[in-house]
C-alpha cells in the first residue's frame, strides 16, 4: 500500500504541498478533492516521482521510494488532457508501456486488444489519436495507463475536459470499472459530485494541505470545517451565540437537540434539513428559486440585513412565489457545528 | 479534433487585390532587377560551360567532369557539409533542450548572444578561428589547414540555427508527453528517443537542411581555414577563375553546384510539405522552469559551458588578438588601420576599406530597399500561383550562392549594352541582389501583419483606398523599410563571396581587406586584420540588434 508522510513540495519560494500525510489501501479508491491551485496535481506528481520532494517520504509497502525513478515505480498516471502521443496511433499508445517492459509482439497485440475491449474501444487499434473525440481519447489514455498492469492508478481530473452529459455517463462507467479492477486508485478532481461518487474515502486538499480525509457519507453529514462545507456546496453557515438553551443566529433563534461542543462558533444548516412550517422559528422572504429537476432550490432572506441568504430544497410541494413570507423549521438534531 | 479542411481563407481586400495592372507595375522593377542581374548571369554561366565557340558542346563539359579532382572536390563538399551538419545538430540539441525546458539566470541574454555568430560575416568567423587556432593562437592550438578547423567553424556558425528552430518547437512540446512516457516505464533516454525525438524530427530536419545548405555553399571559412588542401565547389570555382584563369572549368563546376543546389532545394521543399501535416500537434504550453535536481543543474551548466567555449572563445580570441601588440596590449592595431596597410596588401590605407564598405552598403541599401519593398508588397498583398512563383524567383539568389552571383557577374556583364564592369555601382548591385531575399523575407511578415479589419473599418468610415493605404498601411511599411534597410546594410557590409570576384584592387571592402591582410605573412598584417575584423563584428552585431528590436516589436504591433 501507499503511504505519504510529511510530504512537502516547493516551487521556488511557493509551497505547493505542505506536510501531507496520506494512506491508500490495497484496493482502495481515494478521491482527492480541492479547488484549482490547491496542489492536487502536484500531489500526484510527487507520488509519481515527477517532482522532487522538499521533505517527507513516499513509501510503497513500507519501502521508501525516494531512490526509485518514475519509470520504475510501476504507477499508472493519467493526465488531465490525456497527453496521448500524437505520433502514434491508438495501438501504439496503448502498447507503449508494454514495449518499455520488453513484452513480445504477440503479448502486446493481445493485451492491447484486451485493454481496448475493457474501455469499449474494440477495433480502434489503427485510428489516429488526434482524430478521436474527447471521450474516446480519455478511454485510450485509460487503456494505456492500465495496459502495463500498474500497481497504483492515478487519474488527474479524468473527466475535466469533457462536456457535462458525457461526464455523467462516464462517471458511472468509471466507477464500475474501478470496482472490477481491484487496484488502489487515486482520483483527483475539483468536482465534489465526482469525488463523492468515486471515492471510498475523500481527501480534501486546501492550499497544499490536507484538510480532511473522510468517507463520502461522513464528509457530507459532518464536514469538519467551513471550507470543506462550502466546497461541498453547503453555504448556510453563520456564527451563533448561546442564550440559555437557545442559539442566537443572524437568521433567528434555534433550539438544538444538544449543546454545541466546546470551541465551535459557527453552525451549518443543510438545505434538506430546512422545512417550511407555519410554526417554524425562522421567518423568511423568498428571493429566488431555481428548478433542479428532482427538487427546487429556494433562496430566502431571514433575520437581520447582515444575515447570509439561506438555501433550502422543496420536493413535490406547492412552491411559494418570490416575495412571499414563509416560516422555516429546523430539525434540532440536524444542526451541524463548525469551528 | 478532425483537422480543419484546407480551404483557403477568403481572399481579403488588400491594397493590390483586384488590380492586376497596378500589381504588374509594382512587380516589374524587382523582376527586371533579378532578371538582369541574376537570371542573365546564371544563363551566362550555363552558356559558358555548355558551348564552345558559340556551338552547343556538352562533351567539353563532360571532359571537365571526368577529371579526378572534380570528383574529389564534389566529394569533399558533400562530406564536410554532412559532417558539419551532424556535428552541429549533436552540439546544439542539448542546448535546445536546456533553453526550451529550463529557466535560469541570464537565459534571455545568453539566448540572444548565442545568435551573434550566425549574423557575423563569414570573413569575421574565419578571422576569429584563425585567432583561436592559427599560427598566432595565444592558446597554442594549431589546427589551421585541417578539416577540424573547418568543422569547428561550421558548428560555431550554425549552432544558433538548430538552437532557435528546434528549441522553439521543443518549448512548445507538452512536457507531460515525456512524463507520461516515464510513467509507462521509459527511462529518460527512452522517453526522448521514443516520444520527443519523433515529434521534433520535422524541426530537426528542416533546420539541419538549412545548415547543410549553408555548409555546402561554405566559401570564406574554407578558403581561409582550409588552406590549399581543401576546396569545396565554391572555393574551386574561385581558384579556377582567379588563380588558374580557367573559366571553362569554373563554369562547369558552377553548373555542377547549381544542379546540386536545385536538387537540395527541391528535396527540401518536398520533405517540408510531407512533414507539415505532423507539425500541427505541437501546442503552446508551460513555460520553462528552474532546474531542480543535480542532473538538471549539470545539464544546464554543461550546455552553458559549451556555448561559452564554442561560441564565446573564438570571438574573445579575435578581440584579444586585435588588442595584442608587441610586448603587451594596446590599440596599436586599430591605430594602424589609419596608416599604410602592411606590406601594401591593399594598395590603400585600411581605413579606406571601411569608408568603401560604408559607401557601398549605403548604395546597396538604396538600391535594394525600394525593390525589396515593392516585391514584398506583391507577395504580402496577393495570393495565387503567379505571386508564389514571383516569390520563389526572388529567393533564388539566396538558394544559389554568392560565388555563383560573383562569377556570373564576371562572365555576363561584358555582354550588357552598358558596360558595368568598371562602374562604382557594380558592387552595390551585387550586394543588393544578395540582400534582396533577406529584405523580402524580413518585410513580408510585417506587411501581412496589418489587420484587414483596420482597412475595412477605414473604408466603412469613408476613407478612399489611397487614403486607407496612407493611414493604415504606410506606418507599417515605414517600419518594414527600417527593418529591410538594416538587413540590406548588414548583408552588404559582410558580403564576401560575390565581392571577391568583382572587386577592384584599389577599392577593397572590409571583408576583402581582412582577407588580403590575412593572406600576408607577418604580425603587422595579422594585427590589422584582427582589428578590422573586430570593427566589422561590432558593426554587424549592432545592426543585428537593431533588426532584432524592430522586427520583434512588429509582431505585437498589429
Amino acid at each position: 500500500m501507499l503511504r505519504l508522510s510529511g510530504v512537502e513540495v516547493r516551487y521556488g519560494p511557493t509551497v505547493a504541498l505542505a506536510n501531507v500525510d496520506l494512506d491508500v489501501g490495497t484496493a482502495e479508491q481515494l478521491a482527492v478533492l480541492g479547488p484549482s491551485g490547491s496542489g492536487k496535481s502536484t500531489l500526484l506528481r510527487a507520488i509519481a516521482g515527477l517532482e522532487p520532494l522538499g521533505a517527507g517520504r513516499v513509501e510503497w509497502d513500507g519501502r521508501d521510494l525516494s531512490g526509485v525513478p518514475s519509470h520504475r515505480r510501476e504507477f499508472g498516471l493519467m493526465f488531465q488532457d490525456y497527453a496521448l502521443f500524437p505520433h502514434r496511433d491508438v495501438q501504439g499508445n496503448v502498447a507503449f508501456g508494454l514495449e518499455m517492459r520488453g513484452a513480445d509482439p504477440a503479448t502486446i497485440t493481445a493485451r492491447v486488444a484486451e485493454m481496448l475491449d475493457l474501455v469499449g474501444l474494440s477495433g480502434y487499434e489503427r485510428r489516429q489519436v488526434t482524430q478521436l473525440s474527447g471521450g474516446e481519447q480519455q478511454r485510450v489514455a485509460l487503456a494505456r495507463a492500465l495496459a502495463p498492469t500498474p500497481r497504483l492508478l492515478m487519474l488527474d481530473e479524468p473527466l475535466g475536459a469533457l462536456d457535462r452529459a458525457l461526464r455523467t455517463s462516464l462517471l458511472t462507467e468509471l466507477a464500475g470499472l474501478f470496482a472490477e479492477l481491484r487496484l488502489p486508485i487515486i482520483y483527483v478532481t475539483h468536482d465534489q459530485e465526482e469525488a463523492l461518487a468515486v471515492g471510498d474515502r475523500v481527501a480534501v486538499l486546501r492550499a497544499g494541505r490536507i484538510e480532511a480525509v473522510l468517507t463520502p457519507a461522513e464528509l457530507w453529514r459532518s464536514p469538519p470545517s467551513e471550507f470543506v462545507a462550502r466546497f461541498l456546496g453547503l453555504g448556510n453557515i453563520a456564527p451563533f451565540e448561546i442564550a440559555g438553551d437557545e442559539l442566537v443566529t443572524p437568521w433567528g433563534s434555534l433550539r438544538p437537540s444538544m449543546a454545541p461542543p466546546a470551541g465551535q462558533s459557527r453552525l451549518l444548516l443543510r438545505p434538506d434539513d430546512l422545512v417550511p412550517d407555519p410554526d417554524g422559528t425562522i421567518e423568511a422572504v423568498v428571493v429566488a428559486q431555481t428548478f433542479r429537476g428532482d427538487h427546487t432550490s429556494l433562496i430566502v432572506r431571514a433575520g437581520d440585513e447582515a444575515a447570509p441568504p439561506l438555501e433550502f430544497h422543496l420536493r413535490d410541494s406547492a412552491l411559494p412565489a418570490i416575495g412571499d413570507r414563509i416560516r422555516l423549521r429546523v430539525d434540532p438534531s440536524a444542526i451541524h457545528f463548525l469551528p | 479534433m478532425p483537422p480543419a479542411p484546407d480551404a483557403p481563407a477568403p481572399a481579403p481586400a488588400t491594397p493590390l487585390s483586384g488590380r492586376p495592372g497596378l500589381t504588374a507595375l509594382v512587380a516589374a522593377p524587382p523582376l527586371a532587377f533579378v532578371g538582369l542581374f541574376f537570371v542573365f548571369p546564371v544563363a551566362s554561366i550555363l552558356i559558358h560551360g555548355l558551348t564552345t565557340g558559340g556551338a552547343f558542346d556538352p562533351v567539353a563539359m563532360l571532359d571537365v567532369l571526368r577529371r579526378p579532382f572534380v570528383l574529389d572536390v564534389a566529394w569533399f563538399t558533400l562530406w564536410q557539409a554532412g559532417l558539419s551538419t551532424a556535428l552541429t545538430v549533436l552540439a546544439a540539441l542539448p542546448g535546445a533542450y536546456v533553453f526550451a525546458r529550463f529557466d535560469f539566470p541570464g537565459r534571455r541574454l545568453i539566448g540572444a548572444l548565442a545568435i551573434v555568430p550566425f549574423v557575423l560575416p563569414t570573413i569575421v568567423v574565419a578571422a576569429a578561428f584563425l585567432a583561436l587556432l592559427g599560427p598566432r593562437s595565444p592558446l597554442g592550438l594549431r589546427l589551421e589547414h585541417t578539416v577540424w578547423a573547418i568543422l569547428l567553424a561550421h558548428v560555431f556558425y550554425n549552432y544558433a540555427v538548430i538552437l532557435r528552430v528546434v528549441g522553439g518547437v521543443w518549448s512548445r512540446l507538452d512536457p507531460r508527453l515525456e512524463e507520461q512516457a516515464r510513467m509507462l516505464g521509459a527511462t529518460r533516454w527512452q522517453a526522448f528517443r521514443r516520444v520527443a525525438l519523433p515529434l521534433l524530427r520535422p524541426a530537426i530536419a528542416s533546420s539541419a537542411s538549412i545548415v547543410f545548405l549553408f555548409t555546402f555553399t561554405s566559401f570564406g571559412v574554407i578558403l581561409l581555414l582550409g588552406g590549399p588542401r581543401f576546396a569545396t565547389l565554391e572555393v574551386e570555382i574561385y581558384r579556377q577563375t582567379a588563380q588558374l584563369l580557367d573559366l571553362r572549368v569554373a563554369a562547369t563546376l558552377a553548373i555542377l553546384q547549381l544542379i546540386a543546389l536545385a536538387a537540395l532545394l527541391f528535396a527540401y521543399s518536398r520533405y517540408q510539405r510531407r512533414l507539415a501535416v505532423r507539425q500541427r500537434l505541437v501546442s503552446r504550453l508551460q513555460a520553462a522552469r528552474p532546474p531542480r535536481t543535480l542532473t538538471e543543474a549539470c545539464l544546464v551548466v554543461g550546455n552553458l559551458l559549451v556555448i561559452a567555449l564554442l561560441l564565446g572563445l573564438p570571438l574573445t580570441m579575435l578581440i584579444e588578438r586585435s588588442l595584442a601588440v608587441q610586448g603587451g596590449y594596446g590599440l596599436g592595431n586599430f591605430a594602424a588601420l589609419f596608416g599604410e596597410s602592411a606590406r601594401g596588401a591593399l594598395f590603400v590605407p585600411p581605413v579606406e576599406a571601411i569608408r568603401n564598405s560604408l559607401l557601398f552598403a549605403a548604395a546597396a541599401t538604396a538600391i535594394c530597399l525600394p525593390l525589396g519593398l515593392l516585391a514584398a508588397a506583391v507577395i504580402a498583398y496577393r495570393r495565387g500561383l503567379l505571386p508564389d512563383a514571383f516569390d520563389a524567383l526572388l529567393m533564388l539568389p539566396l538558394g544559389t550562392s554568392a560565388v555563383i552571383v560573383g562569377f556570373g557577374f564576371l562572365l555576363a556583364l561584358g555582354r550588357l549594352p552598358i558596360d558595368l564592369r568598371t562602374s562604382v555601382l557594380l558592387i552595390p548591385i551585387a550586394h543588393a541582389l544578395v540582400a534582396l531575399p533577406f529584405v523580402v523575407r524580413a518585410t513580408v511578415p510585417l506587411m501581412r501583419s496589418v489587420d484587414q479589419r483596420l482597412r475595412d473599418a477605414a473604408a466603412v468610415l469613408g476613407a478612399s483606398p489611397s487614403r486607407t493605404w496612407r493611414q493604415i498601411d504606410l506606418p507599417v511599411v515605414g517600419r518594414a523599410a527600417l527593418v529591410g534597410a538594416t538587413f540590406a546594410f548588414a548583408v552588404s557590409l559582410g558580403e564576401f563571396g560575390a565581392t571577391l570576384f568583382i572587386v577592384r584592387p584599389d577599392a577593397p571592402t572590409m571583408p576583402i581587406a581582412i582577407f588580403r591582410l590575412l593572406s600576408q605573412p607577418g604580425p603587422l598584417a595579422f594585427g590589422q586584420a584582427m582589428a578590422m575584423a573586430t570593427v566589422l563584428m561590432v558593426v554587424t552585431a549592432a545592426a543585428a540588434l537593431v533588426f532584432d528590436r524592430f522586427s520583434s516589436g512588429a509582431s505585437s504591433a498589429v
